[in-house]
């Protein structure tokens, strides 16, 4: 288990599926426009709603960031780090609305703001087991943060190191 | 055996200064990439920040000056201020609430259904300062739906409408009648029945007039647009929200006239 873990094939599969995430997400509420991101955050209650256009701009910001690090493999195990951080924190979010007992859509991808309560249990728990999931590739990364096809390996290429030839 | 002992030591440092040399050079490499790496970053986070700022000053700044308001709307909240309370010399003891709500929301159809003749009955004998705060926050969640069917925008354009129908004095008639016609969410408005609205709320002759002029101009596009901005910076998440006073009400007194009734008493000083 260990072995398929740290496995660098593996590292490379979560590098890409965490940026894949980070850029889809993030994106998509950057460039949402308007105020979608600012409701999407005053929805949860936690920060005042002074801070909200800031944030609404600076999380969609940072998680793309995060993500074009992550795609082209420069920094990894500093923005794995940064990002298990940033999902623990969604998920204390989530947590946080579930029990005060708000209903909301938690604009994880774009959208945002109070919705239905139907099926409010269910939804909540899917979001907070996706982002879990999220937290565990992010969290491989930190620990075993070499992958192939990285932009950071250039710099650690050893001549004599056969394992590296391929991307000298 | 000195000499062999000599000619390994000194192929021994040759060794070394080789791994030393390749080290540094590792080293240096690898700063390279990283200052690369970095730049790029830097750039990005640049990039971003200038749209982002842009973004935020273009919403924040929102709010246009040079709109035209609707009777009674001052830019302190664009708000449409309601009753003969507001008027009274003792104004200021007199509880205020304050409702923030879009035309096209069917829980703010519920909510005037239950409430909206006791919060009318209130105003029309001085004992509640009621303010309608619309905001036109549907029209972008309905975009699809109510371009659909025909009717673009629609909470904008009843927003638009009621400041018509307050020009015309018959504000809260107005908002009576628009939520006991709503339609199914996302047919929205047209601009034909909600003149038809104006005349269910006693809007007639010359006034009437007036009426069409005001919505199919226009008119009061930049004043809903403001009051959105107000909605948006308020940090109000969901309609129908009301404020007692600077407190917003839990929505089962809202909709419940002896809680409600109860809540406004309580308030009065």
């Amino acid at each position: 288990m260990k072995r398929l873990l740290s496995h660098p094939f593996t590292g490379l599969v979560s590098r890409l599926v965490l940026a894949g995430v980070l850029l889809v997400a993030g994106g998509a509420k950057f460039f949402e426009g308007g105020f979608a991101a600012q409701r999407a955050i005053n929805a949860y209650k936690v920060f005042p709603p002074a801070w909200a256009p800031f944030l609404g701009y600076a999380l969609p910001g940072l998680e793309i960031v995060l993500g074009l690090l992550l795609l082209v493999g420069m920094f990894v195990r500093i923005s794995s780090l940064i990002t298990a951080v940033l999902m623990t924190g969604f998920i204390a979010g989530i947590i946080s609305v579930w029990v005060r007992g708000y209903s909301i859509d938690c604009g994880c991808f774009g959208g945002g703001g109070e919705v239905s309560e139907a099926g409010k249990n269910l939804r909540y728990s899917k979001e907070i087991l996706r982002d879990l999931l999220f937290v565990g590739l992010a969290v491989r990364l930190a620990i075993w943060p070499h992958t192939p096809f990285a932009f950071e390996n250039l710099g650690k290429v050893k001549a004599d190191s056969p394992e590296f030839a391929e991307v000298d | 055996m000195a000499t062999n002992n000599q000619g390994s030591r000194a192929a021994r440092e040759a060794a070394a200064a080789a791994r030393a040399q390749a080290k540094a050079e590792q080293n240096a490499r690898e700063r390279k990439i990283q200052i690369i790496g970095g730049a790029v970053v830097l750039l990005v986070v640049a990039v971003l920040v200038v749209i982002g700022v842009n973004a935020a000053k273009k919403n924040a700044g929102g709010i246009d000056g040079s709109a035209a308001l609707p009777k009674g709307v001052t830019t302190d909240t664009y708000g449409v201020k309601v009753g003969t309370a507001w008027k009274l010399a003792n104004a200021d003891s007199i509880p205020k609430l304050e409702l923030w709500e879009d035309f096209q929301c069917p829980a703010c159809k519920f909510a005037e259904e239950k409430s909206g003749s006791t919060i009318a009955k209130l105003a029309k004998t001085g004992k509640l300062r009621v303010e309608y705060r619309p905001t036109i926050f549907l029209d972008a969640n309905l975009t699809a739906e109510n371009t659909a069917s025909g009717n673009p925008d629609s909470s904008l354009l009843a927003t638009m409408a009621f400041g018509c129908a307050t020009d015309a004095g018959k504000a809260q008639e107005f908002h009576k009648t628009v939520f006991a016609n709503q339609p199914e969410e996302g047919k929205g408005y047209s601009a034909g029945v909600l003149n038809n609205y104006a005349q269910e709320s006693g809007i007639s002759g010359q006034k009437l007039f007036t009426f069409n002029d005001c919505l199919t101009s226009k008119k009061y596009n930049g004043w809903v647009q403001n009051s959105y901005v107000k909605f948006n910076a308020a940090g109000v998440t969901s309609t129908p929200t009301g404020i007692l006073n600077g407190k917003a009400l839990d929505n089962d007194v809202l909709t419940d006239p002896k809680a409600l009734t109860k809540a406004i008493q309580d308030a009065t000083k």
